[in-house]
């Protein structure tokens, strides 16, 4: 079932694809996939490009896809190896889920970080108090991994 | 007395048989089945098992004569069923096979909806639906492009003789004509618009698969997915509703019936959609 459901979303993703974000498979496997993100415009990360590596586990949907981020992100759930801590990806992941709702849900963690089940504790920490400072570092980062 | 020996020896031919089968000796196997049909040939298994025998040759002449004796002999053989259709989509007898397997369909669900049995049935139930659709577009696009043709030549020809009464071409004439024109071709395009494919609706479709619904069930929470993804979700993933994520039971799924006939209508009406 897996590869023809991975099939029928990319199918449904270039007939209707959502606005801030693309995805498709990287060469012949169609389980190995890339997407970029836009960075949405109410967050530090607006103007940024980001690139996230998806792969699909060969019982899928039944097993959450694996999501990780190619390019750098300064975010509390996003750490340096780009790992993101989002429950949908794990113990909350329902195979009712697509890929494009799983993009979505990255989009909105971007604009609203979720400090308090941290990945990176350090900026999540900074997020909680010194918000100004997370967004110039967040803006900094944007610039320097996300842009050109 | 006697007829209890005859079919110990059947049985144990029958055996010796599926023996013979499991190492792809197929002749040897045919020959052992025959025998048991020789001693007791009121058994509807012996029938089947050589028709599987006679199909993994291609004899799908045989495989009809055995599976039709099966059929007679038991009404409810999943398996007679099956190799019936089989073979008739074989031999081109697309209503035949369809008729044949869809019976094998309703049995298998029964015996065991989730089954590779049933998966397999559905791969040349589909198979012989396609098989018709594609052999009746064809004729019915073939069809309607000649009348096409004929009703173009016809409004030309009318007009021809519009203008040659008035014996000048007016505006508001020439206008008419390329508007019926157009018209006319509105409407063949409409008709032949059921047989090209395009995208089934995604009420009919399940949000596990994403693909058109076969055995729909409907859970507590009102939505509906295929039964056999639905429970392979049950057992493996959770026991909860993948969309509502309410707790859910196996037994609290219920077919929904209504869901299955607009499957039925759709695929009526639109042929191709079994291929997707």
């Amino acid at each position: 079932m897996a590869s023809k459901r991975i099939q029928k979303e990319l199918q449904d993703l270039q007939r209707d694809p959502p606005t801030s974000c693309s995805a498709g498979p990287v060469g012949e496997d169609l389980f190995h996939w890339q997407a970029t993100i836009m960075g949405p415009s109410d967050s530090p990360y607006s103007g940024g490009v980001f690139f996230v590596m998806i792969h699909f586990p060969p019982d899928y949907p039944f097993k959450p896809p694996k999501v990780n981020f190619q390019t750098r992100v300064y975010h509390p759930n996003i750490n340096s190896n780009g790992s993101i801590c989002l429950d949908i990806l794990k113990e909350q992941w329902s195979p009712a889920l697509t890929i494009s709702k799983v993009l979505l849900s990255i989009c909105s963690l971007l604009t609203d970080p979720n400090p308090d089940d941290p990945l990176v504790p350090e900026i999540a920490h900074i997020y909680k108090n010194q918000r100004s400072r997370y967004e110039e570092t967040a803006r900094a980062w944007t610039q320097k991994y996300a842009m050109g | 007395m006697v007829q209890s020996g005859a079919r110990r020896q059947a049985e144990l031919l029958r055996r010796q048989g599926n023996r013979a089968y499991e190492r792809q000796r197929f002749g040897a196997a045919i020959d052992l089945y025959t025998e048991a049909i020789t001693l007791c040939p009121e058994v509807p298994e012996y029938y089947t098992n050589r028709a599987l025998c006679h199909l993994k040759r291609n004899d799908w002449k045989r495989v009809e004569e055995d599976s039709s004796r099966a059929i007679e002999l038991d009404r409810d053989s999943v398996k007679a069923y099956y190799m019936m259709g089989r073979a008739l989509l074989e031999r081109q007898d697309y209503d035949g096979a369809i008729k044949k397997l869809r019976k094998a369909l309703d049995l298998g669900r029964v015996a065991d909806p989730v089954g590779y049995m049933v998966e397999e049935i559905w791969h040349y139930f589909a198979k012989a639906n396609d098989a018709r659709w594609e052999e009746e577009s064809s004729k019915r696009v073939c069809r309607l492009q000649e009348l096409r043709e004929t009703c173009v030549e016809a409004l030309n020809q009318h007009h021809f003789l519009e203008t040659f009464d008035r014996g000048a071409i007016s505006e508001e004439v020439a206008d008419a004509h390329s508007e019926r024109l157009e018209h006319l071709n509105q409407v063949f395009d409409t008709a032949l618009k059921a047989d090209i494919p395009a995208d089934v609706p995604d009420y009919l479709c399940c949000k596990l698969t994403l693909d058109i619904f076969r055995d729909p069930v409907i859970t507590p929470s009102g939505v509906t997915y295929e039964r056999a993804v639905i429970i392979d979700h049950l057992h493996n993933v959770g026991k909860f509703d993948p969309v509502s994520r309410k707790r859910l039971e196996p037994d609290q799924l219920v077919p929904n019936l209504a869901i299955k006939e607009a499957v039925q209508a759709f695929l009526d009406e639109h042929g191709w959609a079994y291929k997707t």
